[in-house]
């Protein structure tokens, strides 16, 4: 056996030191310069970033009801690069996600890595998807926004989008204590989205959103909702609206509007009807502010409570006339009869004696004009002019409640100071923050004195005294003394001056009237039966009767009656 | 040799015994986590279930279909001036000096 030659055992040799050096060099290439780079590549493959959404806190009335709760859900996603065949994962998919075939089709043959399925997916679905086993197909946690009560305030509630922010009501005003803080958590996952053992898991727990107790009551809310729909319906009416104050508090027990709306199915739903419109729309008053100008008369004593104004039916101011409804000759009437008759000249004349100044003072003072700070997005703060802009028939309009623009829970909020001895309290939404459903420490109230408790009490004489006698009768509810204005307003034409024949009906009272408890305010939007005792006033009655009854409130005494002239 | 090759075997062993070890509580920490989502549906199920018996229209509703109707006339019963002594469960009784009467609301409004 011959041995091969030197030269060739060096050139094998040399090869071979070659080949290791160029292997050891790639291995220093590969272990020291680009070792971080291989080493993200791995953890990127692995090392999984997922968030962990935040429960948003869950919304109770005052009896610690849910009138809004955050489920856990799933988002389904899918990766169309890992579908072999979109039409039959389509068609899997679709009954069970609820989804139109071409739509769920075209969303899995579409380019990229990540499109989403649908969202808020009930936990169950997810599951069953799941099960399914089907490539490409993954799920992301998040949670979904329910409504138990649907319609129940849902003006008042509003709702949150797809991504769990608040949109409208108090979800949005309070959004950021509802929401809390999402969290994450870092870890180890296997191909097929599994947690390796004991690898790495790290992260920060999420922190929840905080719970919102509301003044609402559910059984009054959804009473005065239903009595509502039934007096929008009956009178014919565009619509209507109503508010429930406890005026003691601020504490709103309910609040409607109506057409209203499913608020699990806002997406469906017009802008329109989702607006919480006793706070966010306006409207001529009309009598009802004539409370206003009767207790700045008194509070101011430019007119005695027995004392006579000669009162005719209809009388300029400027170069308008005014007129009463019913044609009189010129009559003698106390501030009594002026306002439980509703005369419009009485009240006009009592504005001369005070001056423009002083009335636009007090409309101050009651709130108009300003907002309520309830605490609602878009609250509206109303038109009120400055007195020196006023027209020279103002001091003919405004007295009676024309020619100003308030929301109906700054009426009610007149209506509660009177109520609650000339204090006005800020009305509110919140009783408390927090899970406890029967929470010890409340938002604390805030209220400021109106008018004197004497020109109060006057007012609540007066005001029981148009319901026994005056406009307001069919406000009466049979064991209970009531006390409340009718309102009958003609609406102002819109884009130009000038008013149109529709009218808003309206009715603000409280009850019972010697310690009130509850203030109700309602209003109808252009009902065929037009007047505010005869549209508005059984629906004050409705709502004022059921309250009473559902929080127990004894029938109380009466007060004595306002003197009268009885030229009436 | 026969050393190295104990040690080798022993070796050999803890590692499968560990690896078997790793693996099954990989398992039963799996099924805990699938437990565990279980119940919290479960949990989130019934809340939900609670929060939509308890709204105001599903008691109407249920109410109803029981039979049950709206009042339509309220009585309202007032107390008399007395304070003390037995409430008499009577409609109409008229007040009694020693006896905490009741008598029905005079109505009418004030």
């Amino acid at each position: 056996m011959s041995r091969p030659p030197a030269g060739r055992l060096a050139a094998l040799f040399g090869v071979l030191c070659l080949a290791f050096t160029g292997i050891g060099a790639r291995l220093v290439l590969l272990q020291v310069r680009d070792a971080e780079a291989y080493e993200a590549l791995a953890r990127q493959q692995r090392v999984r970033r997922l968030e962990l959404p935040a429960p948003r806190g869950t919304i109770y009335d005052r009896g610690g009801r849910q009138l809004a709760l955050s489920l856990p859900a799933r988002a389904v996603y899918a990766n169309p690069g890992l579908i072999d065949r979109p039409e039959r994962v389509a068609r899997r998919l679709a009954p069970l996600l609820g989804a139109r075939l071409p739509e769920l089709r075209r969303l899995l043959r579409q380019d990229g890595s990540f499109v989403y399925l649908a969202r808020a997916v009930d936990l169950s679905v997810a599951r069953r998807i799941d099960e399914l086993d089907l490539p490409g197909i993954g799920f992301l946690n998040e949670t979904k926004r329910h409504y138990p009560g649907e319609e129940l305030a849902s003006q008042v509630l509003g709702f949150v989008g797809i991504d769990g922010e608040g949109l409208a009501g108090l979800e949005l005003e309070y959004d950021r204590m509802l929401a809390g803080r999402a969290g994450d958590m870092v870890v180890e996952q296997d191909p097929n989205g599994r947690l390796i053992p004991y690898g790495e898991q790290r992260g920060t727990p999420p922190t929840p959103g905080r719970g919102l107790v509301l003044t609402i009551d559910a059984d009054v809310q959804f009473r005065v909702e239903e009595a509502l729909a039934e007096a929008v319906e009956t009178n014919g009416a565009r619509g209507g609206m109503a508010v429930v104050l406890d005026p003691a508090t601020g504490d709103v027990l309910a609040m409607a509007s109506n057409p209203t709306f499913d608020a699990n199915r806002f997406r469906d739903t017009s802008n329109e009807l989702t607006r919480n419109r006793p706070v966010t729309d306006v409207f001529e008053p009309g009598s009802v502010n004539k409370v206003i100008t009767a207790a700045a008369a008194l509070e101011d004593a430019i007119v005695r409570p027995g004392e006579v104004l000669w009162v005719p039916d209809r009388y300029q101011v400027g170069n308008r006339m005014f007129g009463d409804d019913e044609a009189h000759g010129t009559i003698p009437m106390t501030i009594g009869d002026i306002i439980g008759h509703s005369s419009n000249v009485g009240t006009i004349l009592l504005a001369e004696r005070l001056g423009a100044d002083r009335l636009a003072a007090y409309l101050d003072r009651f709130g108009l004009g300003r907002e309520t700070g309830i605490r609602f997005p878009g609250e509206e703060e109303g038109i009120v002019h400055p007195h020196d802009q006023w027209w020279q028939s103002s001091m003919g309009t405004i007295p009676i409640g024309q020619g100003i623009a308030v929301t109906l829970l700054q009426m009610a909020s007149v209506y509660a100071t009177v109520a609650n001895g000339g204090v006005a309290v800020q009305p509110r939404f919140v009783l408390a923050t927090g899970d406890d459903p029967s929470p010890r420490a409340t938002i604390p109230v805030v209220q400021q004195r109106v008018v004197s408790s004497r020109t109060a009490r006057l007012l609540r004489s007066i005001l029981a005294y148009a319901v026994s006698d005056g406009t307001g009768k069919q406000a009466q509810i049979p064991g209970y003394w009531v006390a409340g204005k009718t309102g009958t307003a003609r609406k102002p034409m819109e884009g130009t001056r000038g008013y149109s024949d529709e009218v808003i009906a309206s009715f603000m009272g409280f009850a019972p009237v010697r310690t009130p408890r509850i203030v109700v305010a309602v209003l109808l939007d252009e009902p065929e039966t037009v007047y505010g005792g005869v549209a508005a006033a059984p629906l004050f009655r409705e709502i004022m009767q059921f309250t009473l009854t559902h929080l127990r409130v004894p029938a109380g005494e009466p007060v004595g009656p306002p003197p009268t002239a009885g030229g009436r | 040799m026969v050393f190295a090759l104990l040690i080798v075997g022993f070796t050999v062993v803890f590692v499968a015994g560990a690896q078997a070890l790793v693996t099954q509580s990989s398992i039963r920490i799996s099924e805990l986590e699938e437990q565990a989502e279980r119940l919290a549906t479960r949990s989130e199920i019934l809340r939900l279930r609670v929060a939509d018996l308890s709204s105001p229209d599903n008691i109407v509703r249920v109410a109803e279909d029981a039979g049950l109707v709206t009042p339509t006339a309220v009585r309202i019963l007032r107390l008399s001036e007395s304070s003390e002594g037995r409430a008499t469960a009577g409609s109409n009784g008229t007040a009694n000096e020693d006896a905490l009467a009741l008598k029905e609301g005079s109505g009418g409004s004030g």
